[in-house]
This record gives structure tokens, sequence and C-alpha cells, in this order.
């Protein structure tokens, strides 16, 4: 269950419309290192997550990563609302403005759609927390690039933040994987999946207030 | 009655009008208050959750909870006065209290830049 809390993370409030960076910042709702894999990738891996640690690291990492989806799409509905068909033209907007007019689509930078292929939920829980950390990366470059294409700061503010949170999740997830291998035999992490061939011990209900 | 006792879910009994845009507030409206209260629940609810994601790893480090408890706190205690001056920022299924109209609406939502 969740609940919808009515405002952004973090405040977006752009002035100036400009569809050129729209193009290029509908890549994180999208694209291949974007928050809408971000949020699915977490939320779908948590069901075998190997101890409740890491169950609640992806809950609620996923959760954030929402809220950072919405922030996304609040950034490309600022910077193309109230915009002529001549002005989207001539920012290059006009593929996008063809099929989707301007509402908010999940596609890359590139036009490619959004895949779940763009992310994986192995089942496999040193695999899955490995693949969570490169993840966090990419979208940090990602970040970047997107940082030294905008010059507006009312854009600009925003992604940094977003940018920043990627760089607090990776910390997490780190510590997250950290508490999975204390589990495992320090000589052989990955002789098995621990999720599925032989069971990390996962505390009950009962003893869960107990691990630290 | 049963109200949900239907495939489509809520069933509004028959003779039951949708509200009309003359019920809403006016947006700007104490603008510049609200905006100041926005800006502590947007402060004060970070600092909280950035907390929690700290206290998953962390759960047995005493002074994340006290940053955590602080911050949830006035974070909470903003939201309250925020929804008592201006109306719901969640729904919230805690609320017992009986209300006459139906405020979700009212206030703009994120991506209009409403409060921020």
């Amino acid at each position: 269950m969740w609940n919808y809390e009515k405002r952004l993370e973090y405040p977006v409030n752009i002035s100036t419309p400009n569809a050129k960076l729209a193009q290029i910042i509908i890549s994180q709702y999208g694209g291949p290192d974007g928050e809408m894999g971000a949020s699915l990738r977490y939320l779908s891996q948590r069901y075998t997550a190997p101890n409740r640690i890491v169950m609640a690291v992806l809950t609620d990492i996923g959760t954030e990563e929402l809220a950072h989806l919405e922030m996304i799409a609040t950034i490309v509905h600022q910077l193309t609302r109230g915009l002529s068909p001549e002005e989207i033209e001539k920012s290059g907007f006009a593929p996008y403005y063809t099929d989707h007019t301007i509402g908010i689509w999940p596609q890359a930078a590139g036009g490619i759609p959004f895949n779940a292929c763009e992310f994986q939920s192995k089942g496999d829980p040193l695999t899955d927390l490995f693949e969570d950390l490169a993840a966090e990366q990419k979208a940090r470059s990602t970040y970047d690039n997107i940082l030294r294409l905008i010059k507006d700061p009312e854009v600009a503010d925003p992604i940094r933040f977003l940018r920043e949170r990627e760089i607090v999740h990776f910390q997490r997830f780190g510590e997250a994987l950290r508490a999975t291998q204390e589990q495992l035999d320090a000589k052989n992490f990955y002789a098995f999946n621990p999720s599925f061939d032989a069971e990390v011990s996962c505390p009950s209900c009962k003893e869960a207030s107990t691990i630290h | 009655m049963n109200r949900m006792n239907c495939s489509r879910g809520y069933c509004p009994p028959p003779g039951n009008g949708c509200q009309t845009d003359s019920h809403f507030l006016s947006l700007s409206e104490n603008k510049n208050q609200s905006r100041t209260l926005f800006k502590v629940i947007t402060e004060e609810g970070f600092a909280a959750y950035e907390t929690l994601l700290y206290l998953d790893t962390h759960p047995a480090d005493q002074d994340a909870l006290d940053y955590f408890y602080f911050h949830n706190q006035r974070y909470q205690a903003a939201v309250k006065e925020y929804e008592h001056l201006y109306g719901p920022l969640t729904l919230r299924m805690d609320s017992a209290s009986k209300v006459e109209s139906w405020t979700w609406m009212q206030q703009p939502w994120p991506w209009e830049g409403g409060n921020c």
C-alpha cells in the first residue's frame, strides 16, 4: 500500500520553457538509467531479498525513486507548457510532439521507449545488489552529462539534488551488500544463490527487532 | 445501505451532482504564508526521509534515532498546520474526523508549481 503526498520531494519551479532541455531530461523518466527503471528495479527485487535490512533499503529507496520520477515529469512538463507549435519545431521537439503532444511518456532522450529489459530482477541477492550499485552510478553519470548541457539554474538546481541522491543511494546499497555478505561464507560469497539454493537464515518477525 | 457492494467500486446514490470549480479556493490566497510552511514541510520531510534510509542500515544508531525523531516531529507538526489551514496533503486512513466537503483537489498539484 502506498500513500500519495501532494508535494515534490524537492521543489521544481521553472519559469522559462525550453523544449530542447525537455528532450534531454525525458531520458531520466524512461531512459536506460532513468527513475522509472530505478523504482521498478528495487520494488521488484525486494521479494527475494535475503534479510530485512535489504528488504527495507529496497522498499524505501524504491519509494524515493517514485518521488524522483514525479520530479523529472514535473521538470519536463514545466519545460514544455505553453509552447507554440513553431517554438516546438524550432527546438527539435517535433518528433516527440507528433506522438505525445506535450504529454509525459517514458522514453530515452533518443526516442527509444521504456523497456523492462533496462533493469533486472534476478532473484539472486548478490547479483541484484551489484546491479543496484551500478544503476546508481549510471544514473549519476547521466545527471553529470545533463548538467554539462544545461545552463538554466532553475533546471540545474533540482537536477543537482537528484544527482546527490544517487550518491546517497549508492552508499546505502553498499551497506546492504555488506549486511548480506556478513551472513555468507567470506571465502566463497558467490558459490550459490542464497535466496534459492540455501536460504540465508532470514530471521522471523519475532527476532527481527534484534538484528543490527 | 452498502454502497461498496458494486462491481464498479463506490456507487453514488442517485442525484448526487458534481462539485463545480466555484467551490475551489483561489490559488493566490495566502500564498506567501503557505509557501513558507511548505518550505518547512519540504526541509523537515527530507531530513526525516534521509535519516530513515540511514536507519535502514544502522538501526541501532541512537544519534540517528534522535535526529529522525526530532525532524519527523517537526515535519508532522508542519503538515498538520498546513492541512488545517489549506487542505489535505495526503489522504490518511487514520483521520477519523468527518468532513463537510471533499477538499483533496483544491490545492494545486505539485507539477502546477503552486507551492514550491
